[in-house]
């Protein structure tokens, strides 16, 4: 077609469109190269890591559970067993109204550790993650609160690493590395390893060590109780309590640390609709924290120009895939026009950038440089299939984007427990967890 | 006096992370970084001056490689085998000679475009009812190709005659961009892949690799390409151009890069 039967405003549209979606890629792309170089070459910051001998706060570990009869045991028999004074120390574990035999399996763990679990089971009140943390954290009297998910598998060491940086006044919260560990089982798991080493390795480090805004991810995680009373406690209207309150912390001027070293590890999900239902409700939640926070951010005193770029660009990431499949579209519209509007070097940037920012933002690179830290090399031969993740969180995204917009903020829909899928058999062992 | 002290640093700091095997103690990947050698920047530089002044002066060669392609399997494949010659620069001043296969390609009767429309209906019915599970990206695929297919008919059903690209014009802008592809290759590598502690010799393997990768694979692509075309009509150059164009040879650059970078140092 020629431009003839197109009118000018539209073409100037359309151009315009296109060179804003790759000027926004390039700007992403740049980002991810920075946080790669320096974490492969930059001055690693690990303040809290040699505290081992301290007068440890009082520290309550609070699991969520809405059926996680298969793995829950796991987490609780891991976490009654950690390196904690015992008399500082106490798990609380809450069924919030299962339909399996969760409650069962929690008793059963109960009367295995009664010096440091308490259970809890709710059936009324408001449904979901962060009803229970509002709920169960407004009753405690300890300094630190932990949060895991039930399929969570925390290591000996683990609790010691997460409360030490609370021992800085300006540590909000702290995060550590979540690590697959059914990564074998198919092809998906194996690709959300790559994204996750990607983004764990190599993102949230690189943030941490250029004293950016590693975010607070929700579990494998601890927050000081009394920052999140002054920023007014866990918001249960939220899809992603985790990035909601890391942003709360950050505008009142206290500090989310990642610890690379504290490791956990979780179940990814195996199947895609399962994962779908994930980056979905983590698109929601996202974009909800982003028209709730991003006018506060710009605003904000007190921070440095890079780190409120830095958290400008993190809440955006979940705009990309709907803007990209925009850019995508008025390209292709100027093409059929006749009127391709990026050639030569231009649209090969365009395919790179596009390449780079995108599924779920661990760009080829930055996967590259993960699993060569992580040394694990040879798991880099399923890079290319990563263009089916990408494939897949781009469509996904932008629906949940448009169902964001169009469903649950106009429709004015309620939120409700919306968990992942558990692989793991009940009756399987812990202790061959990587 | 200074290489001596520098010497004697060396072996200290080769003591300290010496293991009972006489290995190097590994850190913890969580603590792991790379150490800031001379390399470090040394490579890069010297690989990308090597990459850019090679390129600089074989861009000529691999178009030239692309043409005989063409010459010697247009034919072959019953096409027009003739092929036009048009003189071009890349980014102000690498200048080479594209050849590419002369012929326009037929557009597409109703009959053509109704034949379309049911084909991607179909198709996405097919995928709905059968791509879940572990299929369902291939379903999204199909979907995304069936959706720029649609896009594409109904283009031609407004304006059959306005159609502006042609088997010439794509195929000499396909090859255009793979050249501009190959020529960002170092680039992308310098910080992707010369920054890893491998041997230089196997950062100018792997360069080579990569780019003698795509520069192999691009002729048959858009051979491919030009066949389907002739086969079919005009109505297929869209979808060849979003799916199996630039978007298969960065494809096939990450591919490359990935099995490169698994490499052992």
């Amino acid at each position: 077609m020629n431009a003839g039967i197109a009118p000018t405003w539209l073409i100037i549209t359309l151009k315009s469109v296109v060179f804003a979606v790759l000027a926004l890629m390039v700007i992403y792309t740049l980002r991810h190269v920075l946080f790669t170089l320096n974490r492969l070459f930059g001055r690693q910051r690990h303040p809290y890591l040699d505290i081992d001998t301290a007068d440890w706060p009082r520290v309550t570990v609070v699991v969520p559970a809405h059926n996680e009869a298969s793995v829950i045991a796991h987490a609780l028999d891991a976490l009654a067993d950690v390196d904690y004074p015992v008399e500082r120390y106490e798990v609380v574990a809450v069924d919030d109204r299962s339909s399996d035999n969760t409650w069962a399996v929690m008793q059963a763990c109960g009367e295995r550790h009664p010096a440091v679990l308490r259970l809890l089971r709710r059936t009324d009140g408001q449904p979901g993650k962060a009803a229970v943390l509002k709920e169960v954290s407004s009753a405690l009297d300890s300094e630190i609160l932990i949060v895991f998910d039930a399929d969570y598998v925390p290591g000996r060491g683990l609790i010691k690493q997460i409360v030490a940086p609370f021992f800085d006044a300006e540590i909000g919260a702290v995060m550590g590395r979540v690590v697959p560990h059914n990564t074998p089982s198919n092809l998906l798991t194996r690709l959300l390893d790559l994204e996750r080493a990607g983004g764990y390795q190599v993102d949230q480090q690189a943030r941490m060590n250029l004293r950016l805004l590693p975010q607070y991810g929700g579990s494998v995680g601890g927050v000081r109780l009394s920052a999140l009373r002054e920023v007014g406690g866990w918001h249960a209207d939220v899809y992603a309590e985790d990035t909601d309150l890391t942003y709360r912390l950050m505008l009142a001027g206290f500090k989310t640390a990642y610890e690379n070293r504290c490791e956990c590890y979780e179940e990814v999900p195996e199947v895609w609709q399962e994962r779908n239902r994930q980056i979905m409700r983590w698109t929601k939640g996202h974009n909800q924290v982003l028209l709730r926070h991003l006018w506060r951010t710009l605003r904000v005193p007190g921070m440095r120009a890079v780190e409120r770029l830095d958290a400008v660009l993190l809440l955006g990431v979940y705009l990309l895939a709907p803007l990209l499949l925009l850019g995508f579209m008025c390209g292709f519209s100027l093409f059929l026009l006749g009127l391709p509007v990026l050639r030569g070097a231009g649209l090969v940037v365009f395919g790179l950038v596009s390449f780079s920012a995108l599924g779920n933002y661990a760009a080829f690179f930055e996967i590259a440089a993960a699993l060569h830290l992580d040394g694990s090399r040879r798991r880099l031969r399923l890079l290319p299939l990563n263009f089916l993740n990408f494939l897949v969180s781009l469509i996904n995204i932008t629906r949940a984007c448009v169902s964001l917009l169009f469903y649950d903020t106009l429709r004015g829909r309620e939120l409700r427990w919306d968990k992942t899928a558990r692989y793991r058999a009940a009756n399987e062992t812990n202790g061959d967890t990587p | 006096m200074a290489r001596t002290e520098r010497s004697a640093w060396r072996l200290i700091e080769r003591l300290r992370y010496q293991s009972h095997s006489g290995r190097v103690i590994r850190r913890h990947r969580a603590l792991h970084r790379l150490e800031f050698r001379r390399a470090s920047l040394v490579h890069p530089l010297l690989l990308l001056a090597a990459a850019y002044a090679a390129l600089w002066s074989g861009a000529d060669l691999i178009t030239a490689f692309w043409s005989w392609e063409f010459s010697f399997w247009l034919p072959r494949l019953g096409l027009p085998a003739a092929l036009d010659l048009r003189t071009q620069t890349l980014f102000g001043g690498v200048a080479y000679r594209l050849s590419f296969p002369l012929f326009e390609g037929r557009l597409p009767d109703v009959d053509t475009l109704r034949l379309s429309v049911a084909m991607c209906a179909l198709l996405m019915l097919l995928s709905l009812l059968t791509m879940r599970g572990r299929m369902l990206p291939l379903g999204y695929l199909l979907w995304g190709a069936c959706l720029v297919q649609l896009m594409s008919t109904g283009a031609f059903w407004l304006s059959p005659t306005a159609f502006g690209h042609s088997v010439a014009s794509h195929v000499a802008n396909g090859l255009e961009y793979a050249l501009v592809l190959v020529f960002f290759v170092p680039l992308l590598l310098s910080f992707s892949f010369y920054v890893f502690e491998y041997s230089l010799r196997k950062k100018m393997l792997g360069t080579f690799l990569i780019v003698a990768g795509i520069v192999l694979v691009v002729p048959y692509q858009y051979l491919a390409h030009a066949a389907l075309i002739d086969a079919g009509t005009l109505l297929v150059l869209p979808l060849l151009y979003v799916l199996f164009g630039l978007l298969f040879d960065i494809a096939v650059f990450i591919a490359l890069y990935a099995w490169v970078v698994s490499w052992d140092s």
